[in-house]
């Protein structure tokens, strides 16, 4: 026997794989012949040393750790279950042939893992189809509200700035609502001009500041003046003639009259005078806008708080500059956001609401929250302007007559009733209150 | 020694059966892949793929095969693949350097081999030789379960196992050499 005949047994001796007559053979081998000798004692340490190699364990449970992916497993296989008719796709497979190569049943498990993946697919599908509804509804009406100017919009600026605008008309026109319960400060123009900057002034409205901010002061003091009254008189006023101020501020503003009919708040301040120059303005702004802008311009020069919502409370000094002093008492009402195309003016005294709407001039009544209707009037085009006399008694109506001329109507109110004035003097116009149209795209 | 019953009732959809089986076997996964491997998140990786694979393949399971070699299969399969693609081969001229040192005097006084030093020189078999020593020593398995495990002729599984064991004993002779030198 020679020795590597030898070695072979001393192998199988480590493994138990050795009969007698062989263990007897190798014995008598290894006692005469040194070289194997030692190699039995080599591989008999080598073996006992494999023998005792540490038991090595993982050092967390490994099947917790797979768990998840266990779980995801599971509701795959359950979902292929309910769905076995659905076709398997290639990605699937692909997904899947990672676990399943080398197995019998590979096409089997593949497509158990591809149907849930199908119907996934078609519930993706179904969201895109829904999302672009969606996304074509919203095309529809930002090309509608776009497109859609009223007469008075005509020399709206450029469509980026309408854009912006109308984004923070919404925001504002949701903020807006229910201002009049919101209206809490008392406190007359003059006194709070100065507050600018007290916190006091910030409060119920201040979101709406916010949202407002930036689009100009006259939103925000629409909004904030909503079912407030300002006392007549106050100091404010003397500062700007209306005249001159409506004058620069028709410039700035030109781009700015959809922001105004957007708002959502129904201004009305009654400037007295001032109504002239909203003839001019026809067109472009609603009367409103201007005594706003006047003082939004105001503001502005005054205060650089405006671009800090949380200082800019004083916006209530916006108050209508008037020169004549004893008409003025501003009311801005604000209401959550209209129909597109309607144009509503709400009374100084806040208790009657004109509004227009599709060919049809309607009276309300407010009380709070609620409005009645007392009374519609025929009326074809929408008007530019609606706009209340400083007692509520009177509603001059603006409306467009073709080549830029306008034609003026004038109601008075008798008992809760409107009845057209012949002549719409300029005395009348002069308590026009201004900025009282709103109109809302 | 997995239960017959438990995997019955795993192949048979109970759910919370496969999950004890797999919980009973799992260390004997790992403890293939990490001497296989030779490196504890490599073994942890190859050694959670393939109870996965376990799970979602407990149906293919037939009972003329041992369930614990069908488990040995399919973790050995997945690290020598693991194995295939990571590993650069180490020659054993670079590890000699490594054990020079303290090391061999401790060898020499204890007249044995570090695990350390086994383990290092099994990384250097070739991968199935590897697998049948790991079969054969950390899994306890016979000639017959290994040649099961690795779907290898009897008498391969015999000749891999000789041979490997020679070649450690010359890697480590090598290295005690390396030490007495040092």
């Amino acid at each position: 026997m020679n020795c590597s005949e030898v070695m072979e047994l001393m192998q199988q001796r480590l493994d138990g794989d050795i009969n007698d007559s062989e263990q007897r053979l190798l014995t008598e081998h290894i006692n005469h012949c040194p070289a194997c000798s030692e190699m039995a004692e080599r591989l008999e340490r080598l073996h006992m040393e494999l023998v005792q190699l540490p038991k090595v364990g993982p050092k967390f449970s490994l099947v917790d750790a797979i768990m998840p992916a266990l779980d995801l497993i599971e509701r795959d296989e359950q979902l292929a279950a309910v769905e076995s008719n659905v076709e398997p796709n290639p990605h699937a497979e692909k997904a899947v042939s990672l676990m399943t190569d080398e197995v019998p049943n590979k096409a089997r498990i593949a497509k158990e893992h591809a149907q849930p993946k199908a119907a996934q697919r078609w519930f993706e599908r179904i969201r895109w189809r829904a999302t672009s509804a969606v996304i074509a509804a919203g095309l529809v009406l930002g090309l509608f509200i776009v497109n859609f100017k009223p007469p008075a919009a005509e020399e709206a600026g450029d469509f980026g700035e309408l854009g912006k605008e109308q984004l923070l008309h919404s925001e504002a026109a949701d903020e807006s609502h229910g201002p009049q319960v919101t209206r809490s400060d008392s406190s007359s123009p003059v006194k709070e001009k100065p507050s600018n900057n007290d916190p006091q002034n910030n409060q119920p409205e201040s979101p709406s500041y916010k949202a407002l901010e930036g689009t100009g002061n006259t939103d925000r003091k629409a909004i904030e003046q909503g079912g407030q009254e300002h006392k007549a008189g106050s100091a404010d006023r003397g500062s700007n003639s209306p005249k001159s101020k409506a004058n620069a501020d028709s410039k700035d503003t030109s781009s700015r009259p959809k922001k105004e009919r957007e708002t959502v708040s129904a201004d009305r301040s009654s400037v007295k005078g001032e109504q002239p120059k909203t003839e001019l303005d026809k067109g472009k702004l609603p009367v409103k806008q201007e005594g706003k802008k006047e003082d939004a311009k105001k503001d502005l020069a005054q205060e650089d708080t405006i671009r800090n919502p949380e200082k800019e409370p004083t916006k209530d000094t916006i108050a209508v500059q008037n020169d004549d002093a004893s008409t003025e008492k501003k009311q801005v009402n604000s209401f959550g956001p209209s129909i597109t195309s309607t144009a509503e003016a709400t009374a100084p005294n806040g208790s009657l609401m004109a509004t227009w709407d599709n060919g049809q001039l309607m009276l309300y009544k407010l009380d709070g929250q609620e409005r009645t209707k007392l009374q519609t009037i025929a009326l074809a085009d929408k008007p530019t302007e609606l706009l209340w006399s400083a007692d509520s008694s009177k509603l001059t109506i603006v409306t467009p007559a073709g080549d830029g001329e306008s034609v003026k109507l004038q109601y008075e109110l008798k008992n809760e009733s409107l009845e057209p004035v012949a002549d719409a003097g300029n005395q009348a116009e002069r308590e026009v209150i201004e900025g009282s149209v709103q109109q809302q795209q | 020694m997995v239960q017959p019953e438990l995997i019955r009732a795993a192949q048979s959809g109970d759910r919370d059966a496969l999950i004890t089986l797999l919980r009973e076997i799992e260390q004997y996964v790992y403890r293939t892949a990490y001497y296989i491997l030779n490196n504890e998140q490599d073994a942890l990786d190859a050694s959670q793929e393939a109870l996965i694979r376990i799970y979602t393949k407990i149906q293919s399971y037939e009972e003329k095969a041992q369930f614990k070699t069908w488990v040995q299969r399919i973790v050995t399969n997945i690290c020598i693949d693991k194995f295939r693609r990571m590993k650069p081969t180490v020659s054993i001229e670079e590890h000699n350097l490594t054990f020079l040192g303290n090391e061999s005097v401790e060898r020499e006084v204890l007249s044995s081999h570090a695990a350390h030093d086994i383990r290092e020189a099994i990384k250097q078999l070739p991968e199935h030789h590897r697998a049948v020593v790991v079969l054969r020593y950390l899994q306890d398995f016979s000639y017959n379960e290994i040649a099961e495990s690795l779907n290898l002729p009897l008498n391969t599984v015999k000749s891999y196992l000789f041979r490997a064991r020679q070649q450690l004993q010359t890697m480590l002779q090598d290295y005690e050499k390396g030490g007495v030198r040092g």
